[in-house]
């Protein structure tokens, strides 16, 4: 091989076009050409499979059949450079590929600074120097990936663009500027990402609906996150989701989750009617519309509701309960009104419906209700007898009692079952149970969601009983859901108490600490005060992995506080909250907020 | 390298519910779960990503690609001009040490 001929080679290979114009087709150096032009290409791209089978093309005798030789030394120089030095060794110095063997060696062995400067940067471009910045890596990728690929890189280094346009394709406006929305949401400003998506979605809104609708619904996400799930924002992105694309049921739940968060029961209401033209047979939507009629007191649609979901599935049991529910919540409402007649006839349904003794027992104490009402004690007697005989003395009673409060019976019935109560719970208290504890707590917080002054009133009876609350062994588990209940009842003190005593109180585990703190400051964040900050900012730090829900309530708790002194104040404005970050630890939380709250006095 | 889920299941980006359906099951075919559970995984994943139009779009609206990971798995190479610039350079001194 002369060195014209191996100079020719290595030029075709590089693209030079007089030495291409001036090939012969018929030639080796013609004929595979395009062969080693496929494998240089695959190995520029990382792709090594590609490589191989573009390198088995070239024949033993083609005057680039040491590319092999280059490619596979170079191509294993990071993992294996003893392996790539023995490839390159194959390389005889009359080959074409002996100089670029010669440069390939050099990179292997590290003495990169002695090459000359058109090696280097291809040598730098070998050498693996730790991550590359996003914009090189995105500028590279860009030459070897697909074009999807590549472009959804753009998003962490925008600057691209340009050279992406240049090299792969032209970027519409609407591409470039979800490309600049979504940037500005990983890295940048959010609200700035929020006006973003609200330009890209009033270029869709006319032309492209379940494009629009998709990013409305992102806005509401985002707005959701930016300021807090219960903003006005969010059911107007929602709203806009649900009116661009009606067939997405995926939104109208989120629209009647929120509007059922914030309590705007009218709104949910609507949501939910339209919701239900569209998917009458949807059951998760009309168990939804079932339990929002029954919170605003609609028993019959609420009736109503239950029962198309138990024809579509008779076993469904939650339906059923749902039933049971409105039928007891209509009968209260009748023997409140004083219209026993009707209260009686409501029963009979719920009777139906009722799945469990507790739910029978929860009828028999409304029909001695009904009784009494209807002036017939022994009736009522005989009612409550068999409600006793269903569940155990203190449930049964405690029952009798919740119902004679929730439908207003006369002060002289509800005194005489509250002493009974009374008598009933002190004999109970003697040998308390977990179980009846909690089933008494479920009761109660049931009563409070209708009327929270006669759950008061029924709890401060069983003041005695449920102090012997500490006398039981809890775990951690149970503590928690215990606590969740008594906080919703708001009886603060005796999860203080709870909380203190229990065996573990000495380690002070998190749940305990935030148990502690949120009935101290009466579930209320805007009482706490920078030692429970501290204390709760502690907590936070050993809350596990594994303990989301834990994690989340204490960050709310957190928030809370944040958001509640972030309001102007009266007297002029302090500025913004510090934010308190659990890797902070309990020093850098109080110097924080103590400097926050009194710039001037205390640092 | 990181494949999208239109690569994962060898459906064109234009493939509708049917076709997508299509593949997918074809692939849990060739991947069952019990024999390997981490191809399969990734099938679904892929699957659920992109099983509807609605899905389809929130993918190609919102899907970012990590670029750490891209960056992990694309190994250290030249680009072609670079590597065609050495080329060029070796045949260059070739005439030079014939001179």
């Amino acid at each position: 091989m002369t060195t014209e001929f191996r100079r020719q080679v290595l030029l075709a290979l590089a693209g030079d076009e007089r030495v291409l114009a001036s090939l012969v087709p018929e030639s080796p150096l013609a004929r595979h050409l395009p062969a080693a032009q496929a494998a240089v290409e695959a190995f520029c791209r990382g792709d090594d499979a590609a490589m191989e089978a573009a390198l088995a093309e070239l024949p033993f005798r083609s005057p680039y059949r040491d590319l092999r030789w280059l490619l596979k030394g170079l191509a294993c120089h990071s993992e294996n450079p003893a392996a790539g030095r023995r490839f390159l060794g194959r390389i005889a110095p009359d080959s074409p590929f002996h100089g670029p063997a010669r440069v390939a060696e050099a990179v292997l062995a590290g003495e990169t600074s002695a090459l000359s400067p058109p090696f280097q940067e291809f040598a730098a471009a070998l050498r693996r120097a730790g991550p590359p910045d996003k914009l090189t890596m995105v500028q590279r990728l860009i030459d070897r990936m697909d074009a999807e690929t590549a472009k959804g890189l753009l998003v962490h280094a925008p600057s691209a663009m340009s050279l992406y346009q240049h090299r792969i394709a032209p970027l519409p406006p609407a591409e470039r500027l979800r490309i600049e929305a979504l940037h500005q949401e990983y890295y940048g400003d959010r609200r700035r990402a929020c006006e973003l998506w609200g330009e890209l979605l009033a270029l869709h809104r006319e032309t492209e609906p379940l494009k629009a609708a998709a990013i409305a619904e992102h806005l509401a996400e985002l707005t959701a996150d930016l300021a807090g799930p219960e903003d006005p924002e969010v059911a107007r992105w929602l709203e806009e989701a649900a009116n661009l694309d009606p067939d997405d049921r995926a939104v109208w739940l989120k629209l009647a989750d929120h509007y059922r968060r914030c309590g705007k029961s009218a709104d949910l209401r609507k949501a939910l009617a339209r919701a239900l033209a569209r998917f009458p047979d949807d059951g998760e939507l009309r168990q939804l519309a079932a339990q929002a009629a029954l919170e605003r007191g609609a028993c019959r649609q609420a009736a109503a509701h239950a029962k198309h979901l138990l024809r579509r599935d008779p076993l469904d049991e939650q339906a059923r309960d749902l039933l049971f529910q409105a039928r007891v919540t209509q009968a209260r409402k009748y023997l409140a009104a004083g219209r026993e007649d009707l209260a009686r006839r409501a029963l009979i349904d719920a009777r139906a419906a009722a799945g469990d003794e507790r739910r029978r027992a929860q009828v028999l104490a409304l029909e001695g209700m009904a009784a009494l009402l209807g002036g017939c004690p022994s009736q009522a007697d005989a009612c409550f007898h068999q409600a006793r005989r269903l569940l155990l003395p203190p449930l049964a009673d405690w029952r009798i009692a919740a119902e004679a409060l929730s439908i207003r019976q006369s002060a002289q019935v509800v005194g005489a079952l509250l002493k009974s109560l009374r008598l009933v719970l002190a004999h109970a208290a003697l040998n308390p149970d977990k179980s009846t504890m909690t089933a008494l707590l479920d009761d109660a917080a049931e009563l409070a969601r209708s009327d929270p002054e006669a759950a008061r009133l029924l709890l401060r009876t069983g003041n005695g009983y449920f102090r012997r609350l500490v006398r039981l062994e809890w775990s951690l588990a149970e503590i928690d859901t215990l606590g969740e209940r008594l906080l919703t009842l708001e009886r603060y003190q005796w999860l203080r108490d709870l909380v203190r005593s229990h065996p573990r109180w000495g380690q002070r585990p998190p749940l305990l600490v935030y148990l502690d703190i949120a009935a101290k400051c009466r579930g209320v964040a805007e009482n706490l005060n920078l030692h429970d900050v501290a204390r709760l900012s502690q907590a936070l730090e050993q809350v596990g992995e594994d303990q989301p829900r834990l994690r989340g309530r204490i960050e709310r708790l957190l928030a809370d506080f944040q958001a509640a002194f972030s309001r102007p104040a009266p007297f002029g404005s302090r500025g913004d909250a510090p934010v308190l970050s659990p890797e902070g630890g309990m020093e850098t939380a109080v110097k924080a907020v103590v400097a926050w709250l009194n710039p001037g006095r205390w640092l | 390298m990181t494949l999208s889920p239109f690569q994962i299941l060898e459906v064109p980006a234009d493939a509708d519910d049917d076709r997508v359906r299509a593949a997918y099951l074809r692939k849990v075919r060739q991947h069952p779960p019990e024999r390997d559970p981490e191809t399969f995984r990734r099938i679904r994943q892929a699957y659920e990503a992109i099983r509807d139009v609605r899905a389809r779009i929130a993918y190609r609206l919102f899907h970012v690609p990590d670029w750490r990971t891209i960056a992990v798995s694309v190994p250290e190479r030249p680009t072609r001009a670079q590597f065609q610039a050495m080329l060029r350079a070796c045949a260059e001194r070739m005439t030079e040490a014939d001179g």
